[in-house]
């Protein structure tokens, strides 16, 4: 079993003792449904019980996005011992790149770094918290643009440059292994690739219900129609894509996929990432993206949202030597019917295993799906001990 | 003294007793349950409306610790109900063999878990008391690790949380194959077992994450010795559930003594 060796960056950040006697007042007020409650009451003189205790350990945990031994409500039963146990688990904490949000900072196995998903914030990963080995710390890599001031890159690669530079501040070498749920999939795909070129080893990439990147399918489309235009002669394309997303395993569909990498990349060298043409950035897809799936999310996100979505739209994926698991739960019909893998087979040259899960994009970690997911996820980390 | 239906009568009169060995339960016959032998295990039950007159065992003394405690208790009748648990057990402890009432003294273990003290006890006796709101339930046996959980099932408790937090997969899906409306009851009966085998070892509430009750769980109350994985080993431990009255759930367990532990 490998150690896990850390090093340090940044403190992590814990209320002050006054907010947080408040804040565990009202927690206890919630549980216990009692008003009148001192900082040094006993818990269990309150009318705690055992269910209780571990009621009011796990809204500690969410308050403060951290993780507490089972009995820490025995070891620390007054507001004003708790507020001792949280000083000292900030003194004792370890201190962290801006962008590294430990979900659990304990353990001796390589730890798993879950990378942010559309918005930033790994709200995702906390819910599958549980379902990782208890030994394997956990770390959240958080999106730019959640503190005043801070600028998003603009570009995938530029993203996943500065994620490998906080992911090693907290492990300096692989084996790495990386979890994306959705946009933050295809982050933890180029993370990969960049870390795979530094002379890394990834040995786990799993991708939460997420497609490979349709650009190079967006350019096919765009190149057919200028080649091929009107009724008859468009009709053309229209086949021969079927064909070609029928058959993703054959030679010509992956010459031809790398051509149109090729040629893009090349002309994005060019142009420069940042000054893309403004039909590539897809303006009136984000506008559609805006004006629907935003819809669920603060507004105050929504701009973060639209850049890091236009950054994977031109993204143009490398090759991952390695390994995918891909946690799927259903096809994509609009870029790739009829292919599991949802175009990521394609994208590396080791095997891309399905792992088909309940739901749909939007419920996935919502009960009942969670408890698959969670059970999935499980027991293919399991097998990385 | 308190006041029944038919007269004064002894809190005696409002304890159940049952005794429960290899499985099988008894009603006791009269004079038949002291002293306790071996391989026996006595589970008393009351409720505390019986017993919430004044102070119900006038012959039994309690330490000083415990009535500071009792003092300090916050909710209206938590005190009271606390005195009352604590005189139960002297009661019942003192009446057998071995042990005097008033001069019974605990130690405390992990999660303030009472043990009588070895410094001042005769007896091989081991005891384990729960209760909820309502009933008390007190364990007694020799020489095993003994534990007893009461819960007072919830239909529409939101056990989701606590589930992933200390539950094993395998219980959290035992829980789940039942029908929505019995899954409560099946959280509170992993909950209780697992709660009483915590007790029975003597462990701290980590064992709660790390003990596997699903493969000896079936839809009927478990009742006999089961292989029940509680960590790194499967331990052999007598298992006995009941409903223990209405609306109550009461799991019991008892781990047999290794012969590396050395008699008191």
């Amino acid at each position: 079993m490998e150690k896990e060796e850390h090093i340090i960056a940044r403190k992590e950040k814990l209320p002050s003792p006054t907010t947080s006697a408040e804040t565990l007042r009202r927690l206890w007020t919630d549980i216990l449904d009692l008003p009148d409650i001192s900082f040094d009451d006993d818990f269990f003189l309150c009318g705690g019980n055992s269910l209780t205790a571990i009621e009011l350990l796990i809204k500690i945990q969410r308050e403060y996005h951290i993780n507490l031994p089972p009995d820490s409500i025995y070891r620390y039963p007054t507001i004003k011992k708790q507020v001792g146990m949280l000083r000292k688990k900030a003194a004792t904490a370890r201190e962290y790149h801006p962008l590294i949000f430990p979900l659990r900072d304990e353990g001796t196995l390589p730890p798993l770094f879950c990378i942010h998903p559309l918005g930033g914030w790994m709200d995702h990963y906390l819910k599958i918290l549980t379902a990782i080995d208890s030994d394997r710390p956990v770390y959240g890599i958080r999106g730019r643009g959640l503190e005043p001031g801070e600028v998003l890159p603009i570009t995938v690669e530029d993203t996943a440059r500065e994620q490998v530079d906080a992911i090693r501040t907290v492990r300096k070498t692989g084996p790495y292994y990386l979890l994306g749920f959705s946009n933050g999939g295809i982050l933890a795909f180029e993370l990969a690739c960049q870390l795979q070129e530094q002379g890394d080893e990834v040995s786990f990439l799993g991708l939460i219900d997420v497609s490979a990147p349709g650009t190079e399918v967006r350019y096919f489309k765009t190149l057919a129609a200028t080649l091929f235009p009107g009724p008859v002669l468009g009709k053309i394309p229209a086949f021969f894509e079927a064909y070609l997303k029928a058959h993703p395993d054959s030679r010509i569909y992956a010459f031809i996929l790398n051509s149109i990498r090729s040629v893009f990349r090349k002309g994005l060298s060019r142009k420069g990432a940042k000054s893309l043409p403004e039909s590539v950035r897809d303006r009136h897809a984000a506008v559609h993206y805006k004006e629907n799936a935003l819809a669920h999310f603060p507004k105050e996100s929504h701009a973060n949202m639209i850049v890091q979505l236009n950054a994977s739209r031109i993204y143009i994926p490398h090759t991952f030597r390695g390994d995918l698991v891909l946690f799927s739960a259903g096809l994509d019909h609009m870029l790739y019917p009829g292919d599991v893998t949802r175009g990521w087979r394609s994208l590396i040259t080791g095997t891309c295993e399905v792992i088909e899960v309940p739901g749909d994009h939007t419920n996935l970690f919502d009960e009942p799906h969670i408890s698959i997911l969670r059970e999935k996820i499980s027991a293919k980390l399991a097998a990385f001990r | 003294m308190l006041r029944s239906a038919e007269g004064l009568c002894s809190f005696w009169d409002f304890l159940n007793l049952q005794t429960i060995q290899n499985g099988k339960t008894d009603d006791p016959e009269e004079g038949m349950h002291l002293p306790i032998a071996e391989g026996l295990i006595h589970v008393w039950t009351a409720c505390y409306s019986d017993l919430e007159q004044d102070y119900p065992f006038p012959s039994v003394q309690l330490s000083k610790e415990e009535l500071l405690k009792a003092a300090g208790y916050k909710k209206t009748g938590e005190s009271q109900r606390y005195i009352i648990r604590c005189g139960l057990v002297r009661a019942v402890l003192g009446s057998y063999p071995g042990e005097d009432p008033d001069k019974i003294q605990f130690v405390y273990g992990l999660n303030g878990k009472p043990e009588l003290d070895p410094e001042h006890s005769v007896s091989d006796t081991r005891f384990s008391l729960s209760s909820t709101d309502e009933k008390v339930c007190l364990g007694i046996t020799r020489k095993s690790g003994i534990g007893v959980d009461i819960v007072r099932p919830q239909p529409h408790y939101p056990f989701s949380a606590i589930g992933h937090s200390l539950f094993t997969r395998g219980e959290r899906r035992w829980i789940a194959q039942a029908a929505p409306d019995r899954r409560s009851m099946r959280f509170f009966r992993v909950w209780a077992l697992k709660e009483a085998l915590l007790k029975a070892t003597g462990s701290d509430v980590r064992i709660m994450k790390e003990a596997d009750v699903s493969p000896v769980m079936t839809d009927a109350f478990l009742d006999g010795f089961y292989s029940v994985n509680l960590g790194e080993t499967d331990q052999r431990c007598f298992i006995y559930e009941s409903g223990c009255g209405v609306g109550h759930h009461c799991a019991l367990a008892t781990i047999p003594k290794t012969t590396s532990e050395p008699d008191n």
